[in-house]
């Protein structure tokens, strides 16, 4: 009966955790570079411009996929939040820590790359509808749980009071992924849907490269917060292992 | 065959036209220029983080090599100022 549980709680074992994150950091960006070069060829270089939006169209190519990954990032981080509290890994919570910064970035980049893409097509920068304004309360959310997590003494306090914030704001992300469908917006409808999507294949799999090299950013970025985070939280039990082997008479 | 060709091949004309970006060069290159900046920053705020700290550690070590500062107290800086920046 132990036996699959050991391997499932394989990493929340600090050390574990730590080496994993040092071993996949530094590939994940190569990983990210090796994604972008393509997705950037096929998007603003070999792509024909657009039927009706023309050239402008190609904010796309850097406005949905940091959308996709600051919505995609806050769904992990109460995924990660969730398996701390439920089976009490301190790691988890770290991870989720790890992530905020990074899908903050997104989400602003989500909101300006917006903005940009808005003002030529739309005539105007911003707009209170379902869509945007959801995408901006889940800017203010990332915001708020940075602030949170800093605003603690206590380390264990600040994972479960950042936990609480995220788990109860998560059900802002299917208000954002819905709003084009339950409300009337100038935002448009999703293009990509399960049943198919509507784009031409080489914009397709423009789109595609792009949001993988930020997938492949956000976690090698994150993997080095993370291992950041862990070393700091762990460092002073790393000193106590000195306590035994060496000087007492420093002491 | 040939259509997958013309994923290798630009659509520019020339390198103004793909500057000016049809009248939308400066809404394209801006939004690629806060892209840059945004995630640029973000990797030289972690790396800088890291420098501070792995500085902060070198000079505990220091410390603790010379026998100026024993393990009991640099243990206790650590868990005092640890998740601090």
């Amino acid at each position: 009966m132990v036996h699959w549980q050991r391997y499932v709680f394989w990493f929340a074992s600090p050390a574990r955790a730590q080496v994993l994150a040092q071993r996949v950091s530094g590939p994940l960006m190569w990983l990210a570079v090796l994604l972008l070069l393509p997705g950037l060829w096929l998007g603003f270089v070999s792509t024909p411009a657009d039927g009706v939006q023309g050239e402008g169209y190609r904010i796309i190519y850097l406005h949905v996929p940091a959308s996709w990954m600051a919505m995609f990032s806050y769904a992990l981080m109460a995924a990660w939040h969730a398996t701390g509290l439920i089976w009490r890994t301190k790691v988890s919570h770290l991870m989720a820590h790890a992530l905020a910064p990074t899908g903050a970035v997104f989400a602003l980049l989500s909101l300006v790359t917006g903005a940009l893409w808005g003002q030529p097509m739309w005539g105007t920068w911003w707009v209170w509808d379902a869509r945007l304004t959801s995408s901006l309360l889940l800017l203010f959310l990332y915001i708020g749980y940075l602030f949170l997590l800093h605003a603690y003494d206590s380390p264990t306090r600040a994972d479960k009071g950042c936990a609480l914030l995220c788990l109860l704001s998560v059900v802002n992300l299917p208000i954002i992924y819905f709003s084009v469908r339950w409300w009337n917006t100038l935002h448009q409808g999703a293009t990509i849907r399960p049943e198919g999507a509507s784009m031409a294949a080489p914009m397709l799999a423009g789109l595609l490269l792009m949001t993988l090299a930020a997938w492949a950013y956000t976690a090698g970025t994150a993997m080095r917060r993370f291992e950041q985070l862990l070393q700091a939280r762990e460092a002073h039990t790393q000193w106590l292992g000195d306590l035994t082997n060496e000087e007492n008479r420093v002491d | 065959m040939t259509e997958w060709l013309t994923w290798f091949q630009p659509w520019w004309p020339n390198l103004a036209a793909f500057f000016a970006m049809g009248k939308h060069g400066v809404y394209v290159w801006g939004s690629v220029a806060a892209c840059v900046l945004a995630l640029g920053l973000e990797q030289w705020l972690l790396a800088a983080r890291i420098r501070r700290w792995q500085a902060d550690q070198a000079v505990l070590q220091t410390l603790h090599s010379q026998q100026k500062m024993p393990s009991s107290l640099i243990s206790i800086v650590n868990s005092a100022t640890k998740d601090r920046p």
